[in-house]
């Protein structure tokens, strides 16, 4: 079993948080305005969805004596998701960079080995789905991560659900999460799993050349670029972390997320995500819009709108000039 | 990221450079004074009060702050450059731009 310390630096940034706000484009679907807003509410609003459920729980959650697997599973989750909230708490509460960085955010490794054993108990059932998604899903990367991937592309290929699963390894660069897709994509009966794992895959390698890009670039003498290349050093090694900086390996997974793109518009495009109330089809031709017409050496397309005063201009208004286009917001 | 704004912005009042903003808040009225408190004087698309809006959604955009760099021609010249190496980038380009504009007035 793995443990790897995963420390919370800084005003409320980990390398995974930071990373993902830093590299844009991800499946995590921020262009979702509802769930950009949430990624916007604040530390309270977050605290207190977090809470909701613990607390809506706790009146009727005392009867473990005759806990069924279900309860057990449920209560572990329930106890897990008390501690991030104490986490946060205590995170909000701190006054200081030292007090923050002293505190550690709670390990999924201490609950996986548990739930681990509900999903042994109960192979090939629904209740063990929900314990193997569990653990990719707050474990992602570790051994057990890998060992759950296994599993559910073993026993549950035929699962309908796994879809879910699938997106939630768009940003694992693990040879475990790949694989778990390609089988997907080769052996789920669903068109929904197969579209939802090869749209995952796209973002996988899209998201990997994005990150070597980032890196690459990174400012040397930025006070968060120690930070972010010791974080990646241990997601991917040295070895692997220098390869996806070099040109010649972004241009490959650029050539493999254009492929696999193309086919979740040619083939899946009728596929529902219901999460960003939308279809693979939509969402996979603006990625190839944005890869195709939006890249570098394109000239840009027209933006015709209103200012914030209501005055009505075009971005061509400024050819002649350079522009710096910065899409952003007051949150 | 304003502070930076600002003193690019200062810096790069007299050359052949302009930032334009593509806001996505959602309260316009809240936005005005946001820009007056933090003395934003560039001129920004109102995206329809929504990170979902027309310009961001046309424009595939999924992570904020996103940069685009476009050159005097209106080409696409770089995308998401942070800090020292996007100021750098915008500079070179100004310096294209002047050396294509003296080409031509020669």
């Amino acid at each position: 079993m793995t443990t790897k310390k995963r420390r919370l630096h800084l005003p409320g940034l980990s390398w995974p948080l930071v990373a993902g706000l830093l590299l844009a484009p991800s499946w995590a679907a921020q262009d979702d305005s509802s769930v950009a807003q949430e990624a916007a509410s604040s530390p309270q609003d977050q605290l207190d969805d977090l809470m909701e459920p613990i607390l809506a729980d706790f009146e009727v959650s005392d009867h473990n004596e005759t806990a069924t697997g279900d309860e057990e599973l449920q209560d572990l989750i329930d106890e897990y998701d008390d501690a991030v909230a104490e986490f946060m708490k205590a995170y909000r509460a701190a006054e200081s960079d030292e007090e923050r960085s002293a505190l550690t955010y709670p390990e999924a490794s201490n609950w996986t080995g548990r739930v681990k054993k509900i999903a042994e108990a109960n192979p090939s059932t629904p209740l063990a789905m929900q314990a193997l998604n569990w653990i990719t899903e707050n474990a992602s990367g570790s051994e057990d991560a890998a060992w759950a991937l296994g599993v559910i592309t073993s026993n549950h290929i035929d699962s309908e659900e796994l879809g879910a699963v699938a997106i939630q390894l768009s940003r694992d660069y693990s040879n475990g999460a790949r694989a778990a897709l390609k089988a997907m994509i080769e052996n789920s009966p669903h068109q929904s799993v197969k579209g939802m794992a090869t749209y995952a895959m796209a973002k996988n390698r899209k998201s990997l050349a994005d990150l070597g890009k980032y890196i690459a670039d990174a400012d040397p003498d930025d006070e968060n670029t120690a930070g972010m290349l010791e974080y990646f050093t241990e997601q991917l090694g040295e070895k692997r972390l220098a390869n996806v900086q070099t040109a010649k390996r972004q241009k490959r997974l650029l050539a493999q997320y254009e492929k696999l793109m193309q086919s979740v518009a040619d083939n899946y495009a009728d596929v529902a995500y219901e999460a960003r109330e939308t279809t693979l089809g939509k969402l996979a031709a603006r990625d190839l819009f944005e890869l195709r017409e939006l890249a570098v050496g394109r000239v840009a397309p027209d933006i015709e709108g209103e200012d914030i005063d209501g005055v009505a201009f075009k971005l061509s208004d400024y050819r002649g000039k350079v522009v710096m286009l910065d899409f952003w917001g007051h949150w | 990221m304003y502070p930076h704004e600002r003193s690019l912005v200062k810096e790069l009042a007299d050359e052949p450079f302009a930032l334009i903003g593509v806001n996505s808040d959602d309260d316009r009225e809240e936005l005005k004074q946001v820009l007056k408190d933090e003395n934003i004087t560039w001129r920004s698309f109102w995206n329809g009060g929504s990170t979902g809006g027309p310009i961001s959604t046309a424009w595939n955009v999924s992570g904020w702050p996103t940069i685009y760099v476009l050159d005097h021609e209106g080409k696409i010249r770089h995308k998401n450059l942070r800090g020292e190496p996007l100021e750098k980038a915008i500079k070179d380009l100004i310096a294209e731009q002047k050396k294509s504009a003296g080409e031509k007035g020669e």
